[in-house]
């Protein structure tokens, strides 16, 4: 028997029982190491418990029975504090990543409270004209009306004239004219009534480098 | 000169998932990476000596394999501990 063996083994062996019992017993303060986390940490360290339970009646003499299985036992280890390494850090990314939709989310519901506050029209035009999105001062100035699938639609239908050329645009023109700053222009309504609008427009790239509408912001000046 | 497989495999193990292991402890708690290397290193010297006392000194590599299998636990603890795994949540205030 080798006593500096024997005393290793029995130190191994109460101290990986420590470990799995605090392991199992105290719920981490980390959200990242959850129940199951937990339970395959504690089995991997049962691995070592049952090894040097072995190894200490192997070499005190009692018996050397269980000594064939241990490196069999062994062969557990590693793949089961590597499940618990990777699912700790996916779990990690999980959470990061789901830190950053609320974030998004509560900037996106910050951005359309700002745009539903200012008393002008702000709409966002697709590259052939659609309107995307329109605040509730465009939905006053304009007319516009929301249906349930979110499509918003022109009622009634109204055109643009620029007041100095007298041509008429369509929304699909204003989407594709890129940059305009606070140039005049008239939406005229089928009732010959007209509304002056100030308009100022921004284009948008898509994806793909290519013009992709464009967010155009008007007020109505009629009364100035 | 006498090897068994499995202790070839074990080790073989450690060489692949070791790496692996503290690759995803890095990305994930970077303040982990040294207990985790001294845990894996306890245990990969536990594998390494495993199969070399079959070649060479075999009663100093034997003690080798059982100390640092003895001395892993303790590095474990340190891991436990610095994760925040032994910060019990009520005491810590948290709900």
């Amino acid at each position: 028997m080798n006593t500096a063996t024997v005393v290793a083994d029995t130190i191994g062996l109460i101290g990986f029982v420590v470990v799995m019992v605090l392991s199992l017993s105290i719920k981490s303060a980390s959200p990242l190491i959850t129940r199951p986390v937990r339970i395959v940490f504690a089995l991997a360290m049962a691995i070592y418990v049952l090894v040097g339970a072995s190894n200490v009646l192997e070499h005190t003499g009692i018996t050397p029975v269980f000594d064939p299985f241990e490196d069999y036992l062994e062969l557990l280890f590693m793949p089961a504090i590597a499940w618990v390494a990777t699912t700790v850090s996916l779990n990690h990314q999980i959470d990061v990543r789901q830190q950053l939709v609320h974030a998004m989310s509560a900037q996106n519901d910050l951005l359309l409270s700002i745009v539903d506050t200012v008393p002008g029209g702000v709409v966002v035009l697709d590259p052939a004209g659609g309107i995307s999105f329109a605040n509730q001062g465009a939905e006053r100035i304009l007319g516009l009306r929301s249906d349930t699938q979110g499509t918003i639609h022109l009622t009634p239908s109204w055109v643009l004239r620029d007041p100095v050329t007298g041509s008429v645009m369509t929304l699909r023109d204003i989407a594709n004219l890129g940059e305009i700053v606070r140039r005049p222009y008239l939406a005229e309504w089928p009732d010959r009534q007209s509304t002056a609008l100030t308009l100022s427009a921004t284009a948008m790239a898509s994806s793909d480098g290519s013009l992709g509408g464009s967010v155009v912001a008007f007020e109505d000046v009629s009364s100035r | 000169m006498s090897f068994d497989s499995s202790e070839i495999a074990d080790l073989l193990m450690m060489l692949v998932l070791g790496p692996i292991i503290l690759e995803a402890i890095r990305r994930t708690a970077p303040g982990l990476v040294r207990p985790a290397t001294v845990c894996v290193g306890l245990i990969a010297t536990g594998y390494a000596a495993t199969v070399i006392e079959g070649v060479a000194l075999p009663e100093f590599f034997n003690l080798v394999e059982h100390a640092s299998y003895a001395m892993a636990p303790l590095a474990f603890l340190w891991l436990l501990k610095v994760s925040g795994h032994l910060v019990n949540p009520r005491k810590a205030g948290a709900r």
